[in-house]
This record gives structure tokens, C-alpha cells and sequence, in this order.
């Protein structure tokens, strides 16, 4: 059995290392390594056991912006953390964090049409990024493009969420998924205290505004069990307390939901009915507002 | 060393999954999420035959989505239903002829459940053959 594993680990972990950098690896390839890794399984005479993967998905910060546009939320720059402070954040932590923090600021910024200072936050970004030895899922090029689509915000949009998905899948392709959980994190807590600050801040906040603050509830459960998923080495335990905090802070909000209908419309697009009916009262709001925003300083301050 | 060599084979087949997976992705699925958004989180596993995925997934209303499931071909028809908290199924690619994408949207903002299961194979089969399984959502944003 020994002699077995010890050419198969290391032949693997040749593999290993040479995929790391390589992101042009052909289908083919890609099909043949993975049989022949099956190939070997079979070999050591391991039972074939079938599988359960459970994955967890919670919406982007572009999606929470989005909604804070259409509900007919202004733009204001002063809730945005601070440009200045990206090179003032020095551990893995803060920089993470942080990452996830000016990706909402960022996806705010360009939902709103603010090209120039998308810019600059996509710059913040990718100081970041590069100091967490990241630079290989972000493009050299990814900034000039920006500026190239600084006119059509659906490009711009389009490479955001490209750039993400190079930092999450690169994190997760090399183990530091606690990272990529750190950011996704911080990314939401990031877009509720845009939410919150703009409701609270507004004389008059718009219902739509105010549902979609409460409906947030439903995807913190969706949040914690993706950050539980990751945090075999306790690194995110801060994290999930700061999530059970402020699922506390939403106190008697209430979500209810009325039974799915289902039907098709000629442009092969289904809709799924039943709307869902929020309820957030002013005190359970002023509550939640409060205690992201805190949490929300506890990762950007210095 | 028989523990160590085991640790390293573990991590090692890991990095490889994800970095194989990720090469799928990026030569093999865009194409079908042209025309939306995509989202930031990279979702996708290695499964073989008749292994399962699931994937808890919350949607806003108003949104128009497109759901995408995309696996290597030699995995067959891959199974893909979003089902409520009910239980109750939403959707079944089976009744779409295993179509790789789903258009939707939702009148409420809801959480399901994304069941995908990769078909069992014939038993006879020497070499069972495995593939990435990779879920991609994209939205259409309008103001």
C-alpha cells in the first residue's frame, strides 16, 4: 500500500503544482487526469461510495446595490470606506475583509453610474488583492478595461463580477477558502450597511427599500452555513458571531411567503409567483442599523 | 510517513479538482451566460456517476436570472431541480430535456434548494469516468 501511494502522491502533487498556474489546461487534459486519478482509486481497491456535496450561494453585492437603485436609493459617497485607507490595512485579515468591503463599495459605485470612482475603487481592490498574493487571478489588464467601458456600465459590471469570481475560484483552487469566505462576508455586511444607512438616513424610505432590508434575512441563514463550511480551522469564528448578532438585531422581522406558482411565458422565461410579505419595524431597524454599523467599523477601521 | 504521504495525495487531488474545474469553467461555460451578468461565486465540484450536489440559493424578486449547470460531457445527462422548502419541485431540467440553463424569474424573494445528481452508469463500465459539475447564475439588471 506504501509503495503504492508514494509515486501516486507524487506525481499528483507535480500535477498539483503545475495547475496552480496554469488556467489554459485544455478540456481533454482535464478529463484524462481526472481518470486516471479514478483509475488508481479503483486500484487501492477503495469502495466507489456515492457522494453528497453540499454548496452554499448568497447574492453578490451587485445584486444588494442593484436593489438599493431600483428601490430609489441616492447615491452617497460618504457611506463608502475610505480609498485612503487601503494602505493602512497590513494583515491577511484586515485586507480580506476589506477586499469584501470595497467590492460592495465598488459595485455600488458602478450601479450608480460613478465611473471615475469605480475606478478607483476597482484600484483599492486590487492593491489589496496583490498584497494577498492574489495578483494571478487579477488581470493586469482588468483596470484598463474599466477605463476602456468607463461609458457602458453594463461592461463594467460584467468585469466586477469577472474579477470576483477570478479571486474566488483562485482562493478556492489553492485551500484558502476561509479567505474567499472572509470576502463574501464582509462583501454582504457591506451591502445591509449601504441598506440600513440609506433607510435610516432618508426622511421618507421607500417600502421597497425596507423589504428588501428585511429579506436579507433569508439569505443570512444561506451566509452562516457557507461560512460554517469553511472554517474547519476556526479563522472565521469572529465571523459567525457577528452574523448571529445581527440575525438577533432583526428581532420580530418577519418573512412570510404565499404558495409557488409556476408558469412560462412565450419568451421561455418562467415565473415563479407567490409574493413574499416583509414586515421591519422602525425599532427593529434602528436596532439592525446600529449593530452593523458597528460591526461593519470593527473591519474597516485602522 | 504512510500518514503523511496520505495528507499530501488528499490536498494534492483537491488543488488539482479545483484547478481542473476552474479551467472548465472558464473554456467551456460562458458562452451560455452571454447576455447576463454573472455572479461572483465560483461553485463546482468534481462528481462521479450518480454522486449528488446540492446548493441552498436565495433569489430576488424582479431579478430575470439564468441558472446554469454546466458538467463535462462524459457525465451524461446531469439531473438538475430547484425545490422549495416544502420539498416541493420547482423545476426538473428532466422535463426540459436536460436543458444546461434555467430562465426564470420570482414575484418574492425566496431560498431553494439546487438538487443535481450525475446519472448512474453501467456497473460493466472498467474506468468510471468523472467531471467537473460547475453552477453559474447570472442576472440581467434593469433600473
Amino acid at each position: 500500500m506504501k509503495i503504492r501511494l508514494i509515486p501516486i502522491a507524487i506525481s499528483t502533487l507535480i500535477v498539483a503544482l503545475w495547475s496552480c498556474d496554469d488556467t489554459s489546461v485544455s478540456d481533454d487534459s482535464i478529463t484524462n487526469t481526472a481518470t486516471t486519478a479514478i483509475e488508481k482509486t479503483d486500484n487501492s481497491e477503495k469502495t466507489t461510495t456515492q457522494v453528497k456535496e453540499i454548496l452554499h450561494s448568497v447574492p453578490s453585492p451587485l445584486d444588494m446595490a442593484s436593489i438599493l437603485k431600483r428601490s430609489g436609493a441616492r447615491y452617497d459617497a460618504d457611506y463608502l470606506n475610505e480609498i485612503k485607507s487601503v494602505n493602512e490595512y497590513t494583515t491577511a485579515q484586515q485586507q480580506a475583509l476589506n477586499l469584501g468591503v470595497y467590492g460592495a463599495d465598488l459595485s455600488y459605485a458602478s450601479i450608480f453610474n460613478q465611473n471615475q470612482e469605480s475606478i478607483l475603487y476597482l484600484s483599492c481592490t486590487k492593491k489589496l488583492a496583490d498584497r494577498l498574493g492574489l495578483s494571478k487571478a487579477f488581470n493586469d489588464d482588468v483596470i484598463e478595461r474599466m477605463e476602456m467601458n468607463v461609458d457602458n456600465r453594463d461592461s463594467l459590471l460584467s468585469i466586477i463580477s469577472e474579477t470576483y469570481y477570478n479571486l474566488d475560484s483562485y482562493l478556492k483552487e489553492n485551500d484558502r477558502d476561509h479567505i474567499s469566505a472572509m470576502i463574501i462576508a464582509s462583501g454582504w455586511i457591506e451591502g445591509l450597511y449601504l441598506g440600513t444607512q440609506i433607510a435610516t438616513t432618508s426622511e421618507d424610505p421607500s417600502p421597497k427599500l425596507l423589504e428588501r432590508i428585511a429579506e436579507q434575512k433569508i439569505s443570512l441563514d444561506n451566509l452562516v452555513n457557507l461560512v460554517k463550511g469553511y472554517n474547519a480551522s476556526g479563522n472565521l469564528e469572529f465571523i459567525l458571531e457577528d452574523l448571529s448578532t445581527i440575525s438577533e438585531a432583526y428581532g420580530a422581522t418577519s418573512i412570510s411567503a404565499s404558495d409557488n406558482t409556476i408558469s412560462e411565458g412565450d419568451d421561455g422565461v418562467t415565473t415563479i409567483g407567490g409574493k413574499t410579505q416583509t414586515n421591519i419595524s422602525e425599532d427593529d431597524l434602528a436596532n439592525l442599523t446600529q449593530v452593523v454599523s458597528d460591526i461593519r467599523t470593527s473591519y474597516v477601521q485602522l | 510517513m504512510k500518514k503523511l504521504v496520505l495528507i499530501l495525495f488528499v490536498l494534492a487531488q483537491t488543488s488539482i479538482a479545483m484547478g481542473q474545474c476552474r479551467s472548465f469553467v472558464k473554456n467551456n461555460c460562458g458562452d451560455a451566460m452571454k447576455g447576463f451578468i454573472p455572479g461572483e461565486s465560483f461553485n463546482a465540484v468534481k462528481l462521479f456517476p450518480g454522486d449528488q450536489a446540492e446548493v441552498e440559493m436565495t433569489f430576488y424578486s424582479d431579478v430575470d436570472y439564468r441558472l446554469l449547470v454546466c458538467s463535462h460531457d462524459n457525465l451524461g445527462d446531469v439531473n438538475f431541480q430547484l425545490v422549495d422548502k416544502e420539498d416541493n419541485v420547482v423545476y426538473d431540467n428532466a422535463s426540459k430535456d436536460y436543458s444546461e440553463f434555467f430562465d426564470f424569474r420570482l414575484e418574492g424573494t425566496r431560498s431553494f434548494l439546487l438538487k443535481i445528481k450525475v446519472p448512474e452508469q453501467e456497473e460493466s463500465a472498467a474506468i468510471k469516468p468523472q467531471g467537473c459539475v460547475a453552477i453559474l447564475l447570472g442576472r440581467k439588471l434593469t433600473d
